[in-house]
């Protein structure tokens, strides 16, 4: 195994993607003290955005599609990269195919949990406005909370699942085959552009 | 590298940005109302390091300097390939961190306008929005407009570009 390459791909995760992260927040204290936090802020992002449900429901769809041997493999790749193991072409396709399907699914587990939301959302207005306090079922939190489960899908679904699924493919050779996100990278992108349109109609309905 | 065909690929971005800002202009001349430096940073770095990631540092640097190559089809036809769908790769993380750059100037937008006494004007809710367009904005320029002319180049076998340049390295 390579080790230079896993501590580049550590230093990356864990110290440069929390500080880009904490740099689109604009706030200079936040970002550098996300060094030194960096790794519980991606396992809370992780945890809270996603949801043990969410990670459940990829972990069985993969499973009972490809059986744990090909997973295993899969996630060696996703976490160590093509150094891990001897580069072997239909191991390498199995795995984009393990990645890809995992990438789907976490985004459409996303899009159906931002689905229900604004159920909850539309329901939580529609008591409001009636001013029926006692089937209430208003979002609870800071706003800043809702916006995790997109960051959340969109960095593990898109930029790790997807695009590792993407380097399998290039380590199988298949420098030519379709996205393994087919379209539902476009798709998760405009649904969660919606997202914070509902959430700023809410707030404004609840602050008149 | 070539910094000639540096600039003549970011010449489309910018010509975007360009048309981008006279638009606005005509219509409330205010130029400034497009740049978000935060949204520009997270869009900008976080597909370079998601792939750097996920690929390798190396693949990254490399598909930086075949970026910039004069001919693309001086390269072996694998490592073309190859950088042609990591620029692909690069342009659709583009997308999506412009969206997580939305989400993060929403929250840091919100957390302003929570900080300010009272209740927040119409202004702050007018920032608010226009706020969370920024970053798809970004991500869609530099995907339509850098990426994928980068990437459609490269996976072209014949190109015309060096015969374009003076500086052209075929014999």
């Amino acid at each position: 195994m390579n080790r230079r390459h896993l501590i580049g791909r550590a230093l990356g995760l864990f110290m440069g993607l929390p500080l880009v992260l904490a740099l689109g927040m604009g706030d200079p204290i936040i970002a550098p003290y996300s060094l030194y936090i960096a790794p519980v802020s991606l396992v809370i992002l992780v945890a809270r955005g996603l949801g043990l449900s969410t990670l459940v429901v990829v972990a069985a769809a993969t499973l009972s599609a490809f059986g744990p041997r090909a997973v295993g493999r899969a996630l060696r790749f996703a976490c160590v990269g093509a150094s891990a193991t001897p580069l072997d072409r239909d191991d390498r396709r199995r795995d984009a195919e393990v990645l890809g399907l995992a990438a789907r699914i976490t985004l459409a587990m996303a899009l159906l949990r931002g689905c229900a939301s604004t159920v909850s959302h539309l329901v939580a207005l529609n008591a409001l406005i009636h001013g029926d306090s006692s089937s209430l079922r208003a979002p609870v939190g800071h706003p800043s909370e809702w916006t995790l489960m997109p960051i959340a899908a969109l960095v593990v679904g898109h930029l790790w699942l997807g695009s590792a699924a993407r380097a399998a493919q290039r380590a199988a050779g298949d420098d030519d085959a379709p996205s393994p996100l087919g379209g539902w990278s476009g798709i998760a992108v405009l649904v969660f552009l919606l997202q914070p349109v509902q959430m700023l109609a809410f707030m404004f309905v609840r602050l008149q | 590298m070539n910094l000639l065909v540096a600039l003549r690929r970011l010449a489309p971005l910018a010509l975007g940005v360009l048309a981008l800002a006279l638009a606005v202009q005509s219509a409330q001349n205010n130029v400034s109302a497009l740049f978000d430096p935060r949204a520009v940073a997270v869009t900008l770095l976080l597909p370079w390091l998601a792939l750097a990631v996920t690929d390798s540092w190396g693949s990254a640097l490399a598909v930086a300097q075949d970026f910039v190559t004069a001919d693309p089809a001086l390269l072996p036809q694998g490592r073309r390939r190859a950088s042609a769908q990591r620029l692909d790769t690069l342009g659709s993380m583009s997308l999506a961190a412009g969206v997580i750059a939305a989400f993060l100037t929403f929250v840091a937008n919100l957390n302003e306008i929570a900080s300010t006494s009272g209740q927040p004007s119409g202004n702050g809710w007018i920032g608010l929005t226009a706020g969370l367009l920024l970053g798809p904005i970004y991500g869609l320029l530099l995907k339509a407009l850098l990426y994928d002319p980068a990437a459609t180049a490269l996976r072209a076998t014949q190109t015309e570009l060096a015969e374009w340049l003076e500086d052209d390295p075929r014999p």
